[in-house]
């Protein structure tokens, strides 16, 4: 299976590649800190750290994929 | 004393011109050539000396036999460069040179460098050009090329070579070779069962563990999200004046703590609490070390580690600073403090600083705790250069000097005040910073800043009216990427190469098109690569395998360790590594592949085509007339016709920031000799309008 991001492999059992993989993971527990901070909602978060300037290039390919597939964080594994 | 005449070793021509003109005392020196490669011929108390020069590395290790498409390969020889490398022709005449001069001489001196590399050049030139010389020939040891120093050295010769040290070199060489050629055919060889192009990849036994701490930095940096904070920013008022208040404790982790703070504090009047005073003491820097020094020139001039070594060779072979590649920190007294400070108030620039420095009761220069058996730390040997300098070694020389000076200087002494401003229980800090003595800081000036703020008259107990008190949104922000000097710094902390490779390791691995940009980033071949070696071979790329190899190597120095072992123990590490990687070397190739093509699909990218705004504007080659050029992709899918001419001379490479005139893409032109210049792609762009404006008032 290939990465729906990049077009690399996927991770054995996993939805992305090794590197977006990592992203996506980093992008769940940023969340936390991100409701606390503001408290605000999945998509105004991703919306948020998309267009932050400090943020990595391979979390903005993830949080632009999720909101380009209104996918909630629960549903991806 | 024995017929015949004493040839003497030198590592690079200008080092042996010196060496001649030092020693020479019947007479100046005598300048013969042998097919164009120049020596010297000289007296000296009536003996006849000859001096010729290495021109570095004359041997090197290769393959015993065989050719270059298989792996892994573990018999290796040392055989002359000329025969190993491609374009080392010359080798072969200098090799040639010295073996006629060997033939008659009767007692040879190796005067090449004191450490790893010198005294391996001078083993090898006397061990195969001088037919096995080696263990008749005496050593010279010094540290600057200053005719005093020379003659010294010269009456002091060590009666052997330094054999520990060349040992330990050759050993280096060995093991290196060993894991640079099986683990860079491996990589190649796997990407050939791909493709019939060849594309040059390699990795070594440095580069690895280097190549992955930039890899960790970078994964670090592209998964990285952002967590917003908030900073408490005050202004106070006391009689006329305004000052600025930090919230003392720091970042607010939410907007909802924030504005309570604010809305606490805003309009209020804050009480003094406390008032706290400090004298802080700076010791002068320490002396340079080649790392330091390679840092220092990064922050001030923006030099290349390389760069800066490069220089600080030169200025040592003009016999103006003592020889660079050293990690010491220490300045002993022998180097004598008082004759250099001497000689370096002749010149006007460090007259005063020199002169107020010699009229100190006593001179104790400060001491680093890092120390190298074969050189002191790197300081000016007084002398007034020969020849002007140019730009870029005046800039150096200048570093060393005022490093040397300051080390020499007091302590500075600084106070520090921190006023403590207490609102319902929320505190605020106010601080300020004045120089009582300047001390060191003097004499290293403009390598020094200090900005003072002005201390207020506060006393406990005042009140200070928050006129302004908000709160600031900010980010964390990613860890900073790694520039040449701080990369340097992190692999001198982790043992990483020694100070006389690790600039040429750096340089190797943008070379390679694993890292671009002066703050690194490591491109799609260099993350690929990393990703290759950490899966079949973890071992290999491990920062630990190379620091306990580099202890190893550092104790055959100390006549502590072996070659033989250490050379057992790099191959035993190396077989599994290399069978791991022959075993997946289909799957391998294709990733590596296509790391390749993407990387140069990246590099060709200009950007999106403003013409039809869904195409990319790329670099191609027209294949009638092989002129390049920029097209749009969705040419080939018949959408878009857009396309610009280019320069057809020079290396293009695409700047990552737009125009800042139409934000069009910009390209740089780099032709060979000449500094690089920028252009917009963009036919129409107002920035070329100014152009033609001022072409045509000329």
């Amino acid at each position: 299976m290939r990465c729906p991001i990049c077009g690399r492999e996927v991770i054995p059992g996993g939805n992305f590649c090794d590197r977006h993989t990592v992203a996506y993971r980093k992008l769940l527990e940023g969340f936390k800190s991100w409701k606390k901070a503001l408290r605000i909602g999945w998509k105004e978060y991703l919306r948020a750290v998309k267009e932050n300037p400090h943020t990595g290039v391979w979390v903005k390919e993830v949080a632009a994929h999720l909101a380009e597939e209104k996918a909630s964080p629960l549903k991806i594994r | 004393m024995a017929k015949g005449y004493t040839l003497i070793i030198a590592e690079k021509f200008d080092a042996a011109e010196r060496i001649a003109s030092a020693l020479s005392l019947d007479g100046p020196p005598v300048k013969k050539t042998y097919r164009g490669i120049p020596y010297f011929e000289f007296r000296r108390n009536g003996r006849k000396y000859v001096v010729a020069a290495a021109m570095g590395h004359l041997y090197t290790v290769t393959q015993e036999k065989g050719g270059r498409d298989y792996y892994p390969v573990f018999d290796f020889k040392w055989a002359p460069r000329h025969l190993a490398e491609r374009g080392a022709k010359k080798v072969k005449t200098v090799i040639a040179a010295i073996e006629r001069l060997g033939r008659k001489a009767s007692e040879f001196i190796s005067a090449t460098d004191y450490d790893v590399e010198g005294s391996l050049i001078g083993y090898m030139v006397l061990k195969y050009a001088c037919g096995g010389r080696e263990s008749q020939a005496k050593r010279m040891k010094f540290s600057t090329l200053t005719p005093e120093e020379l003659n010294e050295a010269f009456e002091n010769l060590m009666p052997r070579l330094d054999f520990e040290l060349a040992e330990a070199g050759r050993t280096r060489h060995e093991v290196d070779w060993l894991y640079g050629v099986n683990l860079s055919r491996a990589l190649m060889l796997s990407v050939s069962k791909h493709t019939s192009k060849h594309f040059t990849l390699s990795i070594g036994r440095v580069q690895g563990p280097t190549l992955k701490l930039l890899c960790e930095r970078e994964y670090e940096i592209n998964s990285f999200v952002p967590t917003p904070y908030w900073e408490i920013k005050a202004e106070g008022v006391l009689g006329r004046k305004t000052y600025e208040l930090e919230f003392e404790q720091g970042k607010i982790w939410s907007e909802a703590e924030a504005e309570k703070v604010v809305s606490a504090c805003r309009g209020r009047k804050a009480s003094i609490v406390k008032i706290v005073e400090r004298e802080v003491k700076r010791l002068p820097l320490e002396p340079f070390d080649l790392g330091a020094l390679q840092r220092e020139a990064y922050r001030f001039f923006n030099f290349t580690p390389r760069r800066t070594l490069d220089i600080a060779e030169r200025l040592y072979l003009n016999a103006l600073i003592s020889y660079p590649r050293t990690s010491s920190q220490k300045l002993p007294p022998t180097i004598n403090y008082k004759a250099i400070l001497e000689g370096l108030a002749e010149n006007p620039a460090y007259r005063e600083a020199a002169e107020s420095l010699l009229a100190q009761e006593e001179l104790k220069p400060r001491q680093g705790s890092k120390d190298d058996p074969a050189h002191p730390a790197i300081y000016p040997t007084g002398k007034q250069p020969e020849n002007p300098l140019s730009k870029d070694e005046a800039k150096i020389y200048d570093l060393v000097v005022r490093r040397f000076l300051a080390a020499f200087g007091k302590p500075s002494r600084r106070l520090t005040v921190k006023v403590l401003a207490e609102v319902d229980g929320y505190r605020f800090l106010l601080t300020g910073r004045r120089m009582l003595e300047e001390g060191w800081t003097r004499l290293y000036k403009p390598y020094v800043e200090f900005e003072e703020k002005a201390v207020p008259p506060l006393k406990e107990g005042d009140k200070i009216l928050l006129r302004k008190v908000e709160a600031l949104q900010k980010f964390t922000e990613p860890p900073p990427r790694y520039n040449p000097a701080s990369l340097l710094k992190a692999m001198e902390d982790l043992e990483l190469g020694t100070k006389a490779t690790r600039a040429e390791i750096i340089e190797t691995l943008y070379q390679r098109g694993y890292i671009t940009g002066e703050r690194i980033k490591v491109t799609d071949i260099g993350f690929t690569v990393m990703e290759v070696l950490s899966q079949y071979c973890p071992s290999i790329v491990s920062v630990e395998l190379t620091r306990n190899l580099e202890r190893q190597l550092n104790a055959i120095e100390q006549r502590a360790g072996r070659r033989k072992e250490v050379l057992v123990e790099a191959i035993e590490e190396l077989k599994p590594a290399l069978e791991k990687l022959k075993e997946a070397e289909e799957k391998i190739g294709g990733k590596l592949l296509e790391a390749i093509e993407s990387e140069n699909f990246r590099r060709r990218l200009v950007g999106t085509c403003p013409t039809c705004g869904t195409g990319k504007l790329v670099i191609l080659k027209s294949r009638r007339t092989g002129k390049r050029f920029i097209g749009c992709t969705n040419f080939f899918k018949g959408k878009c016709k857009q396309a610009f001419p280019l320069p057809q001379k020079g290396r293009l490479t695409i700047v990552d920031k737009p125009c800042k005139h139409c934000g069009w893409p910009v390209l740089s032109l780099k032709l060979p000799g000449k500094r690089p210049f920028n252009f917009c792609i963009n036919p129409e762009c107002p920035s070329k309008a100014e152009y033609v404006k001022v072409a045509a008032q000329r």
